[in-house]
C-alpha cells in the first residue's frame, strides 16, 4: 500500500492512522498487550494476597466449604409443615465420635442440633435432638425399620440425616455443618479457649481416651473430673466438658445442655474482632475435621447476620423428658451378635414436638 | 520528497508517542485498579482481620502483674500455673515452682498448706509448710490395693488445724457403685501416706465419712470449715421430679447432729460459700443465665439454719441478699479484719484479683461495698483454687 502523504486532506490523516491501527497485525498486538496487562494485574493482586496469607486461607476454606450433598428424591417432593415462607435459615449441626473408629462418610452422630436464625424477627434457636430418639428410618430393614437417631448418619450419611430431620421436624434444612472431635478442639483453641461456669462437677468413670493417636488406645477409657468452679478451658478441656455423659445423672440430656452452653459462649466470642482475626489459622487447621455445604458468601452472610443480632438471646431447647420425650427400653434381635439385645431408648412425644415447632417457626 | 520523509517521520514519532502514552495509561489504570481492589479487601472487615492477625491473648503467663494501686495488708495466697503465690503489700512472691499445686487450703495459724496434685485418672492430697518445704503425701489414690483410681479435691483445715476435710469418691471402692459426685471425708492432718499393705476398709486412711452424695445429686464441692461445729459446702442437685435442670445450693453440715441443713434455697444456684471472720455474713457466688457467676453476700444466722424451715433460713436469704459484683467471679475471701472482700473476676480474658471495701450500714442494717480496686491485671490466675487472706 502506497500513501500519498502530500495529497492527504484534512481528517484523512486520522483515517490512515486508524486503518493502520485496525490492521490485523496491530489488532493482534493490542490483544497481546491487553492480555499481558491483565496478567500483570492478576499477578499484582495475587502477590499482595499471597504476602498476606490470604491465598492459603481461601484454599483451606474451599476444602471445608461447598461440600454439597444432593437432595434426596423424598426431599425434592417434601412439603414442609412449618416456616413455609422461609423466614428462618436452618443449619443442621452434627458432631461425631472419634473419626478413627468409623467410616468418614458414615459416622455415628453423637450430637445433632438445629440452629435457626431469623434476623427480621430477631430469633435464634438451638434445638438439641437426643441421640437415642427411637424412630423409623427410611430404607432401614432391621427392627421393623426402627433405630436410634444417631445411627441415621451411619446408615445413610449426611444426605439421609438431613432428609430424616426434615421429614420428622417439618422444617427445611438449608445447610449442614459437621465437626469431628479434633475439629472441635481446634475451633476452641483458635478462639483462644472459653471461660465457663460449669453447671455441676463433671465426673466420668468411662470417658473415651481415643484422641491419643495410638490406635491401641481407641477403646481405652479414663476417669475424668472437672471442678464446678468458673474456669478457663482450652479446646481439649472443653471437649471433655461437652462430651462426658457417664457421670451425668441426666446422661445425654445433661450433655446436650453443656453443649448448648458452650455454643452460646462461642456466639458471644464470634462477635469480637479478635476472634475474626483468628480465622486464617482456624481454617488452616480445620480442613480435615470440618465439612459444610455452605459457600464462602453464605458464611460471610451468616456471620454478618449473627453480628447484627448481637444482643439477641439464644433460645435453647432440648427435646428431653418429660415434656418432649420419655425414657424407655426395647428388645430386638441383633443379627450381628446373633441374639436379642435390650437397649435404652428415648421415645419422642411427637404431638408435643409438633406443637413446639409450630410455635417456634409458625405455619 | 524531503517534506514527505519528514512528515512520515513526524507521523511515526506521533504514533509512537501516542502508543507509549496509551501503555502508560493502561499501566496507571492497572495500578489504580490493583490498589483499589486491595483496599476493598482490606476495608471489608472479615478480610481486613485476616490480613492483620492479632493474638487473642497477649498476657505474660509467667508473672503476676500488680496494679500498684493497692497496698495489701497481710498475705493473700492463691494459685497460678499450678504454683503457690502470695501477695503482700505491693509485692507478688512465687512460693513454689513445682507446677503441681491445685485446690489449696491454708491452716488457720498460716503455717500449713494442704493441696491436691491432679494426674490423669486420679488426684492425691498433700501437705507442706507455707514456705513450700516439707511436702508430705496424705492420701494416695493410686494405691495398688484399690482397683479403681480415685479423686481427691478441695481440702479445708479444721479451725484447730488437726483435721482436713476434703472431697473424694471413696464410696466407689466399697459399694462398687459409680457415684456421680464426691462425698466429704475428714482425715487427720498429722498423718502421712500409709503403706499400701494396710487393710482395705471403710476408713482406709482413717477417714470419717461426713457427707455422702445422695442418689440423684451431682455431688458436693467448695468445702470450708470456718467453725469447729460446722462445715459449709455446695451441694449439686438435679434430675429430681421438680428440677429439670442442674441446680446447686449451699449446705451446712452440723457435727453435733451429723445432719446437713440448707443455707440457700433450691434454684438459687449458689456455690463457693465463705463466712466472714465474725461469722455474721456469708459471701458466695450464684450461677446466673448461661454462664455468669455473680458475687453476693447474705446474713448468716446459724440458729435459723439449724432449726430450718422454709420460712426461717430462706427468709434470711431473701431479706438480706446483696449483690457485690456481676460477671464471672470465683472464690471470694474475706480479709482477716472482715473489712475487705477479695475475689477473682474475669476481666479481658484473664482471671484477676479485685478487692472491695466492706462497711456495715447500721441504718439499713446491711453491708456497703465501695472502693473496688483491681490488685492484679492480665495475670491469668487459677480460678478453680481457693484464695486465703491471712494476717
Amino acid at each position: 500500500m502506497v500513501i500519498d502523504f502530500d495529497n492527504l486532506q484534512h481528517g484523512q490523516h486520522q483515517d490512515v492512522q486508524s486503518s493502520i491501527m485496525k490492521s490485523p497485525r496491530r489488532k493482534k498486538r493490542r490483544w497481546l498487550g491487553c492480555l499481558s496487562i491483565f496478567v500483570i494485574f492478576i499477578l499484582i493482586i495475587f502477590l499482595l494476597l499471597l504476602k498476606s496469607g490470604y491465598v492459603q486461607v481461601i484454599s483451606d476454606l474451599f476444602q471445608i466449604t461447598g461440600n454439597t450433598i444432593k437432595q434426596t428424591k423424598v426431599e425434592q417432593t417434601l412439603k414442609y409443615k412449618y416456616d413455609k415462607s422461609n423466614t428462618f435459615t436452618n443449619i443442621l449441626i452434627l458432631g461425631s465420635d472419634s473419626d478413627a473408629k468409623f467410616n468418614p462418610q458414615h459416622l455415628l452422630t453423637q450430637t445433632m442440633m438445629i440452629a435457626s436464625i431469623n434476623p427480621s424477627q430477631k430469633k435464634i434457636y438451638l434445638i438439641s435432638i437426643p441421640r437415642d430418639f427411637w424412630i423409623k428410618i427410611p430404607g432401614y430393614t432391621l427392627n421393623g425399620g426402627y433405630s436410634k437417631f444417631d445411627t441415621v448418619s451411619e446408615i445413610g450419611g449426611i444426605q439421609l440425616t438431613r432428609q430424616v430431620v426434615e421429614q420428622y421436624f417439618g422444617i427445611r434444612i438449608d445447610y449442614y455443618a459437621w465437626i469431628g472431635l479434633n475439629g472441635f478442639i481446634n475451633v476452641i483453641n483458635k478462639f483462644g479457649g472459653v471461660y465457663v461456669t460449669p453447671t455441676h462437677p463433671v465426673m466420668d468413670w468411662a470417658y473415651p481416651n481415643d484422641l491419643t493417636g495410638n490406635p491401641q488406645l481407641i477403646n481405652n477409657l479414663i476417669n475424668l473430673y472437672i471442678s464446678p468452679a468458673p474456669q478457663y478451658m482450652d479446646g481439649f478441656r472443653t471437649l471433655e466438658y461437652v462430651r462426658s455423659r457417664h457421670g451425668d445423672l441426666q446422661g445425654d440430656f445433661g450433655r446436650a445442655k453443656r453443649q448448648q452452653q458452650i455454643l452460646t459462649i462461642l456466639k458471644k466470642k464470634l462477635e469480637t474482632t479478635e476472634t475474626i482475626s483468628a480465622i486464617p489459622s482456624l481454617f488452616n487447621s480445620l480442613t480435615q475435621y470440618v465439612r459444610t455445604d455452605m459457600s464462602i458468601p453464605n458464611i460471610i452472610s451468616l456471620a454478618t447476620m449473627a453480628k447484627g443480632m448481637g444482643s439477641t438471646p439464644i433460645q435453647s431447647i432440648i427435646l428431653s423428658p418429660p415434656k418432649y420425650s420419655s425414657l424407655s427400653t426395647t428388645t430386638n434381635y441383633d443379627p450381628t451378635l446373633g441374639q436379642y439385645i435390650t437397649q435404652d431408648i428415648v421415645e419422642p412425644n411427637w404431638p408435643a414436638i409438633n406443637n413446639l415447632f409450630s410455635k417456634l417457626y409458625g405455619n | 520528497m524531503e517534506t514527505r520523509t519528514m512528515d512520515y517521520k513526524n507521523y511515526r514519532q506521533n504514533t509512537t508517542d501516542k502508543k507509549h502514552k496509551f501503555k502508560i495509561k493502561y499501566i496507571i489504570l492497572i495500578l489504580v485498579l490493583a490498589i483499589f481492589v486491595y483496599l476493598v479487601i482490606r476495608y471489608f472487615s472479615l478480610l481486613s482481620a485476616i490480613l492483620n492477625p492479632k493474638a487473642l491473648q497477649s498476657y505474660n503467663t509467667k508473672t503476676v502483674n500488680l496494679t500498684n494501686s493497692y497496698n495489701l495488708k497481710g498475705n493473700l495466697y492463691f494459685v497460678k500455673n499450678n504454683n503457690l503465690w502470695d501477695i503482700t503489700g505491693k509485692k507478688a512472691i512465687q512460693i513454689t515452682h513445682t507446677n503441681d499445686i491445685s485446690d489449696i487450703a491454708i491452716s488457720k495459724n498460716g503455717k500449713k498448706v494442704a493441696y491436691v496434685h491432679f494426674h490423669t485418672n486420679f488426684s492425691n492430697l498433700y501437705q507442706m509448710n507455707i514456705n513450700g518445704t516439707n511436702v508430705t503425701r496424705i492420701v494416695n489414690w493410686r494405691d495398688p490395693n484399690i482397683n479403681n483410681e480415685l479423686w481427691s479435691a478441695t481440702p479445708t483445715y479444721s479451725p484447730n488445724g488437726q483435721y482436713i476435710a476434703y472431697l473424694t469418691n471413696l464410696e466407689k471402692i466399697f459399694t462398687g457403685v459409680h457415684v456421680a459426685g464426691m462425698g466429704i471425708f475428714q482425715i487427720s492432718a498429722n498423718q502421712t501416706y500409709l503403706s499400701s499393705d494396710q487393710a482395705l476398709g471403710p476408713n482406709y486412711y482413717g477417714e470419717t465419712d461426713l457427707v455422702n452424695p445422695n442418689p440423684y445429686t451431682g455431688g458436693d464441692a467448695g468445702v470450708t470449715w470456718p467453725n469447729p461445729n460446722f462445715i459449709l459446702y455446695t451441694s449439686y442437685i438435679y434430675w429430681t421430679a421438680n428440677l429439670a435442670q442442674p441446680d446447686s445450693q449451699i449446705m451446712l453440715y452440723d457435727f453435733a447432729t451429723g445432719q446437713s441443713y440448707p443455707v440457700t434455697p433450691l434454684k438459687s444456684e449458689a456455690m463457693q460459700p465463705r463466712l466472714s471472720p465474725n461469722g455474721k455474713y456469708l459471701a458466695f457466688l450464684e450461677r446466673k443465665g448461661n454462664n455468669n457467676a455473680n458475687l453476693y453476700t447474705m446474713k448468716f444466722n446459724l440458729q435459723n439454719i439449724l432449726t430450718h424451715t422454709e420460712t426461717s433460713s430462706f427468709n434470711t436469704y431473701k431479706k438480706t441478699l446483696q449483690t457485690v459484683y456481676v460477671g464471672i467471679e470465683s472464690h471470694p475471701t474475706w480479709s482477716p479484719s472482715g473489712n475487705n472482700l477479695a475475689f477473682m473476676t474475669l476481666t479481658n480474658n484473664s482471671f484477676d484479683i479485685a478487692v472491695v471495701r466492706v462497711t456495715i450500714n447500721n441504718k439499713k442494717n446491711n453491708l456497703n461495698f465501695s472502693d473496688l480496686q483491681h490488685v492484679t491485671r492480665g495475670s491469668t490466675l487459677d480460678s478453680t483454687s481457693k484464695m486465703y487472706w491471712m494476717n
